[in-house]
C-alpha cells in the first residue's frame, strides 16, 4: 500500500471528541440534555404535583397554601386511622389476601388504593414466578440441547411475537379467551368445562402478563446458560455428581445472573401493567397501573395520580434493591 | 501376571458418517504413564473421553481394571479428568473446587458449606434458601484431604482464593489437585499444559512426571506435542486419522517407527521412496539412479520407503566405508547455535537433511560445496506402510 503523505492524523471532529475536557462535554452532553429535558424534568414536575391538590374543576392547585402530603395520606391512610393502625390494617389485609386459608385478622380494610397496590405486586410476583418456571426449562433446552442452527431458529421464534404490536397481541388473547372463543369452545367440546368465564378474570390478566413478558425471562437466562462452558458439567460428573447434582451445584448457581436479570425485566413491567389488566381484566381486577392512568384521564386527579406513581416507583426501587442484595452480588443497579 | 488399569479392545467411535476412532486396542499397566500422541483430529481426545465416559464406544469394549465400563456414566467411573480448559467452577473458591469431588463421593460430614458453613446456614430469606439449596456438606476429613492435595501441588495457602485470582499456571495446578483428591484409579489429562507458556510448560512436564511416579497412579495423557510425549511417557500411542499407528516406548517410537507417518511425525526425518529388492547381502531400495542399502523387512516388497534421521548421517571422512556412501552438494544451511542443519542434494536430485554438531568444521560446509555423506544400513528404518 502506498504511503499516504498527506496524512495529518485524526480529523477535527475526532480530535474534539478525544480531547480531555471538550471531549467529555461533546460525548456526554447530548444524552444528558435529552435525559434532563424528557425524563428528569417531567419527573420533577410530577413530584411537585404530588404535593398539590385537586381543584373543584380538576385543575392542579400548586400555591404554597395547598402544598402538603395530603395525597400520600389519602393513598395510604383509611378514614380516622392512625399511622400504626394503617400499617397493621395493611399487613393484615395482605395476609388475608395472599396466604391461603387465612382470613384477614383485622376488622378494618385498608384504602382501596393500597389494595390495588398489593394486587399489582401480587400479579407481578406470580407473573415472575410463572415466567421463571416456564422460561428456565425452555432457555435450558435451547441453550443446551438444540443444535447451533436450531438455537438461532428457536430464539427467533421466541422473539417473533414482538414483530407484532403489543396491543394486537393483547387483543388476540382477548379473542382467544372470549365467550365462544377458541379456548372456551375447546374446553366445552372436550367436556372439561362448559360455560366457564375466562375473560375479565384474574386468570385472564395473569395469562396475558405471562404471555407478553415470558420472553424477557427466557432471553437473559438463555444468554447466561449459553455462555457456560459445557466442560464444567462434564467436570462435575467426572467428579461424581449425577446429572441432577451437576445442575444443582454448577448450572443453577452460574445461571443466577440470568435469572435475576430476567426476574427484574418481568417484574417491573408486570407490576405497573396498564393495558393488559385494562383489556383482559374485569372491574374486580383493577391494578395500580390502571388507577394511575385513570387519575390522569377520566378521574382528573393529577396530584393523586402523581403521588401513586411515585409510591409505586419507590416500592419498585425498594424491591429491586432487596432482590439485588438477596441474590448476592449480581450488580444490576 | 501384569495388572492392567485400562484396556481398550477394538474400540471405534462414529459420529454420523465420520469415523473419529477406528479399531483401537491398547493396555495401560498399573502405575504407567501412557501418552496418546497425534495431530489434531486424530481421535486421541475422543479416545480419552471414551475412557472418562463422556462418549460411548460405537464398537468394542473399554475396561477399567477387570470391569467392562462401556455402559457406566462418568460419575460411576473411578477416573478423573484434567481438562484442557481446566473447567474449574468459577463460582467456588479453590478449596470448594477441590472439595467438590469428595462431597459428591459422599465423604461423611455435617450439612454445611465447604468453607465452614456458617455463612450459608445463617443467612435468611430468598438468598439463604438458595444458598442452602446449592451448599454442600463439609467435614474435617474433607478439609484435611483438600489441604493435603494443595500441599502436593505446592499451593498450600490457596484454599480461600477465588479462581479468577489465580494465574494460568496456578489454575492448572488446582485442576490437577481437584482431579487427584478423589484418588482415582486412572488420571486422564487432555492437553493440560496446552495453555501455558513454553518455560512453565517445560517445568510442569517434569513436575507432572515426578508427581506421577511419586503417587503411582496410572496416567493417560493426550498431547499433540511430540517433545512433551517423549519427555514424560513410559509408553506412547501414536494415533493418526482415528487409528493407532504404533504403541511403544519413547525410544522404540523414535528409533523404530512402524510407519511413514510415525517416522515423519516424531522428530525430524528423511523419507526416501523407491523400489525394494532383496539380494545376498541383505536388501536395497532403488530411487532413480541411486541404490540405498537398507535392513531387510519380512513384509517389504515393491514401492516402499526408508527413513534416515538427520543426526545419523555422517559427513566427509566419517562417511567412508559405510554401507551407503554418496557424493552430494550442499544447497542450504540453517544455523541453530549448537547445531548446523544442512540440506544436501544427491546425484539423483534427492534432497536430504543432515545434522552436524558445530565444533570447528564449519567452513567446509559452505553452500555449493561437494562433500561425501554416508550411513550404515542399520541406522535406516525400512517402512512397509
Amino acid at each position: 500500500m502506498a504511503m499516504n503523505t498527506t496524512d495529518v492524523g485524526p480529523g477535527l471532529l475526532t480530535r474534539i471528541r478525544r480531547h480531555k475536557y471538550v471531549g467529555l462535554v461533546t460525548n456526554i452532553l447530548p444524552a444528558s440534555i435529552w435525559l434532563t429535558v424528557f425524563f428528569l424534568a417531567p419527573l420533577a414536575v410530577m413530584l411537585y404535583f404530588s404535593f398539590g391538590e385537586r381543584g373543584a374543576f380538576g385543575e392542579v392547585l400548586l400555591g404554597f397554601e395547598y402544598l402538603g402530603l395530603q395525597q400520600y395520606a389519602t393513598f395510604f391512610i383509611p378514614d380516622g386511622a392512625s399511622i400504626l393502625e394503617t400499617i397493621w390494617i395493611s399487613i393484615a389485609w395482605a395476609i388475608g389476601y395472599f396466604v391461603p386459608f387465612v382470613s384477614n385478622p383485622a376488622s378494618a380494610q385498608p384504602t382501596p388504593y393500597v389494595q390495588l397496590l398489593f394486587k399489582s405486586i401480587y400479579f407481578g410476583t406470580v407473573t415472575t414466578l410463572v415466567s421463571l418456571v416456564m422460561g428456565y426449562p425452555m432457555a435450558y433446552f435451547v441453550a443446551r440441547h438444540a443444535s447451533q442452527r436450531w438455537q438461532t431458529t428457536l430464539i427467533a421464534l421466541i422473539v417473533l411475537p414482538y414483530w407484532a404490536s403489543y396491543l394486537v397481541r393483547v387483543y388476540a388473547i382477548k379473542i382467544l379467551l372470549a365467550k365462544n372463543g377458541l379456548v372456551h369452545n375447546l374446553l366445552a367440546t372436550l367436556g372439561i368445562a362448559t360455560d366457564v368465564q375466562l375473560l375479565y378474570t384474574d386468570f385472564a390478566v395473569q395469562f396475558g402478563l405471562v404471555y407478553i413478558w415470558v420472553p424477557f425471562m427466557i432471553l437473559p437466562v438463555y444468554a447466561s446458560l449459553e455462555q457456560l462452558n459445557p466442560e464444567l458439567n462434564e467436570a462435575a460428573m467426572d467428579l461424581g455428581a449425577d446429572r441432577l447434582d451437576s445442575f444443582r451445584y454448577v448450572t443453577l448457581p452460574l445461571s443466577m445472573p440470568g435469572v435475576v436479570a430476567g426476574s427484574i425485566l418481568v417484574f417491573i413491567p408486570s407490576v405497573g401493567a396498564y393495558v393488559i389488566p385494562d383489556l383482559l381484566g374485569g372491574a374486580s381486577t383493577a391494578t395500580v397501573g390502571e388507577f394511575i392512568a385513570a387519575q390522569f384521564g377520566a378521574a382528573g386527579n393529577w396530584p393523586l395520580g402523581s403521588a401513586a406513581a411515585f409510591i409505586l416507583m419507590v416500592i419498585m426501587f425498594g424491591a429491586l434493591w432487596a432482590y439485588q442484595r438477596g441474590s448476592g452480588g449480581a450488580d444490576f443497579l | 501376571m501384569t495388572e492392567y488399569d485400562v484396556r481398550l479392545d477394538g474400540v471405534s467411535k462414529f459420529f454420523g458418517d465420520v469415523t473419529a476412532v477406528e479399531d483401537v486396542s491398547f493396555e495401560v499397566e498399573q502405575g504407567k504413564f501412557l501418552t496418546l500422541l497425534g495431530p489434531s483430529g486424530c481421535g486421541k481426545t475422543t479416545t480419552l473421553r471414551m475412557i472418562a465416559g463422556f462418549e460411548t464406544p460405537s464398537e468394542g469394549d473399554v475396561y477399567l481394571r477387570d470391569q467392562r465400563i462401556n455402559d457406566l456414566q462418568p460419575f460411576e467411573r473411578d477416573t478423573s479428568m484434567v481438562f484442557q480448559s481446566y473447567a474449574l467452577f468459577p463460582h467456588m473458591t479453590v478449596g470448594e473446587n477441590i472439595a467438590f469431588g469428595l462431597q459428591m463421593q459422599g465423604i461423611p460430614g455435617e450439612r454445611t458449606a465447604a468453607d465452614g458453613g456458617s455463612v450459608a446456614t445463617q443467612s435468611s430469606g430468598l438468598s439463604g434458601a438458595f444458598k442452602r439449596l446449592v451448599s454442600r456438606h463439609g467435614s474435617e476429613e474433607i478439609d484435611t484431604r483438600v489441604q493435603r492435595v494443595l500441599e502436593l501441588v505446592e499451593l498450600p495457602e490457596m484454599a480461600d482464593r477465588q479462581i479468577s485470582e489465580l494465574s494460568g499456571g496456578q489454575q492448572q495446578r488446582i485442576a490437577l489437585a481437584r482431579a487427584l483428591v478423589t484418588e482415582p484409579t486412572v488420571l486422564l489429562l487432555d492437553e493440560p499444559l496446552g495453555a501455558l507458556d513454553l518455560k512453565l510448560r517445560k517445568n510442569m512436564q517434569v513436575e507432572l512426571k515426578n508427581l506421577q511416579e511419586e503417587l503411582g497412579i496410572t496416567f493417560v495423557y493426550v498431547t499433540h506435542d511430540q517433545e512433551e510425549a517423549l519427555t514424560m511417557s513410559d509408553e506412547i500411542a501414536v494415533m493418526n486419522e482415528g487409528r493407532l499407528e504404533q504403541l511403544g516406548t519413547a525410544t522404540e517410537i523414535y528409533e523404530e517407527p512402524a510407519s511413514e507417518f510415525v517416522a515423519d511425525f516424531i522428530g525430524e526425518t528423511n523419507l526416501v521412496h523407491g523400489t525394494y529388492a532383496e539380494d545376498d547381502d541383505g536388501a536395497s531400495i532403488t530411487d532413480g539412479s541411486l541404490t540405498f542399502r537398507v535392513k531387510p523387512h519380512d513384509e517389504a516388497s515393491g514401492d516402499i520407503a526408508f527413513a534416515i534421521r538427520p543426526e545419523k548421517i555422517r559427513l566427509g571422512d566419517d562417511a567412508r566405508g559405510l554401507d551407503n556412501e554418496f557424493s552430494a552438494e550442499v544447497i542450504d544451511e540453517i544455523y541453530k547455535g549448537n547445531l548446523g542443519k544442512f540440506v544436501v542434494k544427491l546425484e539423483n536430485g534427492r534432497q536430504l537433511t543432515v545434522d552436524l554438531q558445530l565444533t570447528d568444521q564449519g567452513d567446509y560446509l559452505s553452500i555449493g560445496r561437494d562433500i561425501r555423506i554416508g550411513w550404515d544400513a542399520s541406522n535406516a528404518v525400512t517402512l512397509v506402510r
